[in-house]
């Protein structure tokens, strides 16, 4: 069965994003997860099924390899559990294989939850050391999370004529919105000036253009429509969710069609998303933006692929402040990756529950007014994989 | 009894870095070169002039080779895109007439056997205190076709020299002082150094020997004396200006100590050659081949005829940044090359360079970094074309 409109998000529950040293992966993936479901006002007991989404166990020691993990944080035996990865659009993944098992008719209400733990190590000798250490012993040593998206970045100014302002723009605004989210890692608004005197990481991208090394876990509950009609106290619809994809790790940044503009797996997560909910003019049908931000750059080209704007367009529309909070089409009012931080499991399944709780009107001071069709992004790898939903109001 | 056989062609390479100045003047080599990626550049230089040619053997003469155990002449085949399973190779090293011997035996395997001989002589040395004494590397072509003459004679046996020993405050040292390299050092080049197995043949090239109506002659180490005979226009091509140099070398931080990289042994069997003679796929129904070499077409799926592809060695930059986060080695310049045959390499720019997007460059080949007492490992890093970049 086609999933748009079929499936239910009934419940959502998020921890607090930060360097949460007093907590235990565990007790993170536990705590998001009763939330969600004393959010949908059902039992873990009466949940069929788990999906979890961690995209990297090695941090934790190895607690998230498997989705056991469930079974020990819920005590969720002898149910179905499974674990998923794809890069950093792992959590919306989760959401995703959720999702389709729903739309199958297989289950009426299942979890999908996303945690990672990635402070239990200092930064460099968390994501840094995998790609520094495990990566392949020649071909591409030298690249870097932010060493790969500041190509992206060289090439958007270069090729648009855009400054470094522009990517500051992205991390004002997203640390605007932020104060605004009580569970953010950062909450202290920043200065475009602030911002481009920061330490450099990887040119143009300077400190605070990246999104912080974090800990948090975030669920949602989700239940067929019928389910959601008999029992849940307030829902929305999934009314498409999408994975694309470019190429692997390692040959996406070789590859001779790769413009370093944008990324050709948004554009086609969001073409099937589109398709799947109807939607021909995003710009216009689309209340609010919880996009992929994990760099400043990646915010502007992925909200130029989403078709949100015209390709070299998004820095124009950002400096004009059509993505604020109060603008025609609000971007990551959350705070984004920037301010909430990236636990790379989390996010994805984070950005569902923000787009949820804004089109049920319960976002407190960052609501986007009259919200009833969002949409939600998730990027994976150097744009190996991406990741779309669109959520409206039941 | 002197050796002779027919030479087609010589090049020399000269890293572009000088410490000191006058005749007291050394060049240094970039901290992630040695003598395996000096010959690399000696040869693949020489060796893109000769692109038909086959190659039957590859002698590589150096008194400062990163392995003793022979791989360092088969990781030159490869990176010089010769045929592993077709080139005779042998390895010269020891004292600084390895690079005598090596021509000496290249000479007389021209004579005997069919196909080129191609002789690498290179050098990057320091003393035993650390300080560098010089780098530089030849390549020397051996072929039929040649219309030049290389004779290799040999000279008496080099005198031993008498050591006089003394002892001091309980340390016993010997003069001369007895070192690695062994008795007779390579002779010093004024304004280049000590440049070791490469030490004669760099000399003969940049004037160094006798040049007059017998040819060019100059001896290499007491032991050879190399001899080139033919017409003066075809001597004059082998006679070059040593390069101006640019300065002190830049330093790069080395790996913590505790950087233990993916390692697999497996893994640098399968792929090892593929990686050193940057082989990519083509798809027959693309126009340009792609790197690394994958089981499917991006473009056209797992039905496409793929063959592997050598990708080419310049390009310009199509993207490029300077890292800060990578903790080996940086800050490191990494960069996006659209190569010459349309295909795309990502890597480092080479150390104390720096590039623009548009610039010209190429890829060289340098080690990477390993673990602490690891193998060394090689791949291609990215080089602005001469003179077209600024001093960072």
């Amino acid at each position: 069965m086609p999933i748009s409109n079929q499936v239910a998000v009934v419940g959502t529950g998020v921890t607090r994003f930060g360097e949460l040293y007093d907590r235990s992966y565990l007790s993170l993936l536990h705590e998001a997860a009763t939330a969600a479901t004393d959010d949908a006002g059902v039992e873990v007991g009466a949940l069929e099924a788990a999906w979890l989404g961690t995209a990297e166990p090695q941090l934790g020691a190895l607690v998230g390899d498997s989705a056991a993990a469930v079974t020990e944080a819920l005590g969720f035996a002898p149910r179905p559990v499974t674990r998923v990865a794809n890069f950093c659009a792992t959590g919306m993944e989760a959401v995703r294989a959720a999702a389709l098992a729903v739309a199958a008719g297989e289950y009426e209400v299942v979890l999908a939850v996303g945690a990672e733990k990635m402070r239990d190590l200092a930064p460099r000798e968390s994501l840094v050391a995998k790609t520094v250490e495990q990566s392949h012993p020649v071909i591409a040593k030298g690249r870097t999370a932010p060493g790969q998206f500041a190509l992206v970045a060289s090439r958007y100014l270069h090729t648009y004529g855009y400054g470094r302002d522009v990517l500051a723009a992205v991390a004002v605004k997203n640390h605007q919105h932020a104060t605004n989210n009580p569970k953010a890692h950062y909450r202290t608004p920043l200065t475009v000036e602030q911002v481009l005197a920061a330490p450099m990481a990887a040119e143009p991208l300077g400190l605070l253009d990246c999104t912080p090394t974090t800990d948090g876990a975030a669920a949602v509950v989700l239940a067929s429509r019928r389910w959601a009609e008999r029992n849940a106290r307030q829902w929305v619809l999934i009314q498409g969710i999408g994975v694309g994809s470019y190429a692997g790790y390692y040959p996406a940044l070789f590859r001779r069609d790769n413009d370093f503009l944008g990324f050709a797996a948004t554009r086609a997560a969001a073409a099937s998303a589109y398709r799947q909910a109807g939607i021909t003019d995003p710009r216009a049908q689309l209340d609010l933006v919880e996009c992929h931000d994990c760099f400043t750059i990646t915010e502007i080209v992925n909200t130029e692929d989403l078709g949100l704007f015209a390709p070299g367009t998004g820095g124009a529309e950002l400096l004009a402040g059509t993505t604020s909070l109060g603008g025609e089409l609000p971007v990551n009012v959350s705070g984004g990756l920037q301010s909430c931080g990236h636990p790379v499991g989390a996010t994805g399944v984070r950005m569902v529950a923000e787009v949820t709780d804004q089109i049920l009107g319960r976002a407190g001071r960052r609501q986007v007014r009259g919200a009833r069709r969002g949409l939600a992004h998730n990027l994976g790898g150097p744009g190996a994989v991406a990741a779309v939903t669109v959520l409206g109001a039941a | 009894m002197p050796l002779r056989a027919p030479l087609l062609d010589a090049e020399i390479a000269l890293p572009p870095w000088r410490i000191g100045a006058g005749p007291r003047q050394l060049t240094a080599a970039d901290p992630d070169e040695d003598a395996v990626t000096l010959a690399w550049m000696a040869g693949r230089t020489l060796l893109d002039r000769h692109a038909d040619r086959s190659i039957a053997a590859l002698l590589f003469a150096s008194t400062s080779a990163p392995l003793t155990d022979g791989a360092n002449a088969a990781t030159l085949v490869s990176a010089l895109r010769l045929d592993p399973r077709a080139v005779l190779t042998q390895e010269f090293s020891g004292g600084a007439s390895a690079g005598g011997a090596a021509l000496a035996a290249g000479t007389a395997l021209a004579c005997t056997r069919p196909g080129a001989v191609l002789i690498l002589l290179a050098d990057s040395r320091a003393s035993a205190a650390g300080d560098p004494l010089g780098s530089g590397a030849a390549a020397v072509l051996l072929d039929a076709t040649g219309d030049l003459a290389l004779q290799v004679t040999p000279l008496g046996p080099a005198p031993s020299p008498a050591v006089a020993y003394a002892r001091s405050a309980g340390v016993v040292t010997a003069n001369p002082p007895f070192t690695r390299w062994a008795a007779p050092a390579s002779a010093r080049i004024a304004g280049l150094g000590d440049l070791g197995a490469a030490g004669a043949w760099i000399s003969l090239m940049t004037g160094g020997g006798q040049a007059d109506e017998n040819g060019l002659t100059v001896d290499s180490n007491q032991s050879w004396r190399l001899t080139v005979t033919g017409p003066d226009q075809a001597l004059a091509t082998l006679r070059r200006d040593a390069p101006p140099g640019r300065g002190a070398p830049p330093r790069l931080s080395g790996p913590p100590p505790t950087f233990q990289p993916y390692y697999s042994a497996p893994q640098h069997w399968r792929d090892g050659d593929a990686e050193l003679a940057l082989v990519g796929m083509r798809c027959v129904e693309c126009e340009a081949p792609e790197f690394p070499a994958a089981p499917s077409c991006p473009v056209h799926g797992p039905a496409a005829a793929l063959v592997p592809a050598r990708l080419a060695l310049s390009g310009t930059v199509f993207a490029r940044t300077r890292d800060h986060v990578f903790p080996v080695g940086g800050p490191l310049t990494m960069a996006v090359v659209e190569l010459a045959d349309g295909a795309r390499f990502y890597g480092q720019v080479v150390p104390g360079r720096d590039v623009a997007i548009g610039d010209p460059v190429r890829l060289v080949l340098r080690r990477m970094p390993t673990a602490a007492g690891a193998a060394p490992r090689y791949f291609y890093k990215i080089t602005p074309m001469d003179g077209t970049d600024a001093d960072q």
